[in-house]
């Protein structure tokens, strides 16, 4: 029986992955190599929002929420810039932004509806991923993405 | 698919194939309703858990910009004004039949963008995005009735 998961590699498009029966991260790493000629060598696997990396022999089928994301850094260096202040954390490249988001709504003590109104945005540029991305995804310049969080705009004429 | 099927449908539904909306879907925040080329009506999920229909106009997908408006979810009919999702600030301003019962008033929408310029600067964030596709729009439909700016009980009360 086919597993189906959803996996990311670094900043390309989350794709959609069919694997064989109970299989685990090293059968995905060799489909990679095999199937799409990705230079696996020092490619870590994650589940999203999840700090670790996977071991080689952790299965990836059985999730409730089968998305994965792989890359080369194991963590991501994060800058949040808050008005004067900024915030910095690492994380894993699978971290969503919403998970980010929540961290940092809170380092700038924003209160719930407060913080239900700012969005990270890409620092130096007009970029406001959604909930559902990647960190790693925007790891485009080494192992680290800087933001600004930013107060959603009103839609007005 | 048929091989005589245009290249904006075709292009259509493989973007709603694709993994991301797929994930979309997975997580419950949309659900692919019927296409009637060239329309499609798609789900999304408020916070409480309803689900609110949009009927989207998509020829001439994805270089063109779609228009969305709310519909049954059942039938796919457009709903009358005083049946629309309710909420205050951001949410109010974008879902506002006063203004156009036939849209919403979003920079991706293609009856909203004409005679806002300003929007390509100040809200660039919002502009359609050809690669992304459907799950821009749906993403920013989502948001919205994911946040504490609407009013679910309204719904409910109706």
């Amino acid at each position: 029986m086919k597993n189906i998961i959803f996996l990311a590699i670094e900043t390309e498009a989350v794709d959609r992955i069919k694997l064989g029966e109970a299989p685990v991260v090293a059968d995905l790493l060799h489909f990679l190599e095999k199937e799409r000629g990705v230079d696996v060598a020092e490619l870590l696997v994650f589940k999203e929002d999840c700090d670790e990396p996977l071991e080689h022999h952790h299965p990836v089928h059985g999730h409730d929420n089968p998305v994965f994301h792989a890359h080369r850094c194991r963590h991501v260096d994060v800058s949040v810039h808050y008005g004067a202040k900024t915030f910095k954390h690492r994380f894993a490249p699978s971290a969503t932004i919403g998970k980010i988001t929540r961290w940092a709504v809170d380092e700038a003590g924003l209160g719930r509806e407060e913080a239900e109104e700012h969005v990270l945005q890409v620092h130096g540029s007009t970029e406001q991923p959604p909930a559902s991305a990647h960190l790693g995804s925007l790891a485009k310049r080494g192992c680290e993405v800087v933001f600004d969080l930013v107060r959603k705009k009103l839609v007005q004429g | 698919m048929d091989a005589l099927v245009a290249a904006d449908e075709r292009a259509f539904h493989e973007h709603v194939e694709r993994p991301d909306f797929a994930i979309g879907e997975a997580r419950g925040r949309w659900r692919l309703l019927r296409i009637a080329w060239p329309t499609a009506d798609i789900a999304v999920t408020a916070r409480d858990g309803a689900e609110w229909g949009f009927r989207f106009l998509v020829d001439g997908y994805p270089a063109a910009l779609p228009n969305a408006r709310p519909c049954d979810v059942a039938t796919g009919a457009p709903l009358a004004p005083d049946a629309w999702p309710r909420g205050e600030g951001r949410f109010a301003a974008v879902f506002a039949p006063g203004w156009n019962p036939s849209a919403l008033y979003l920079p991706c929408d293609r009856l909203a963008l004409p005679g806002h310029d300003h929007w390509h600067t100040q809200l660039p964030h919002l502009l359609w995005r050809p690669a992304v596709g459907i799950v821009h729009y749906l993403e920013i439909i989502h948001e919205l009735l994911a946040s504490r700016a609407h009013h679910p009980a309204v719904r409910a009360a109706a």
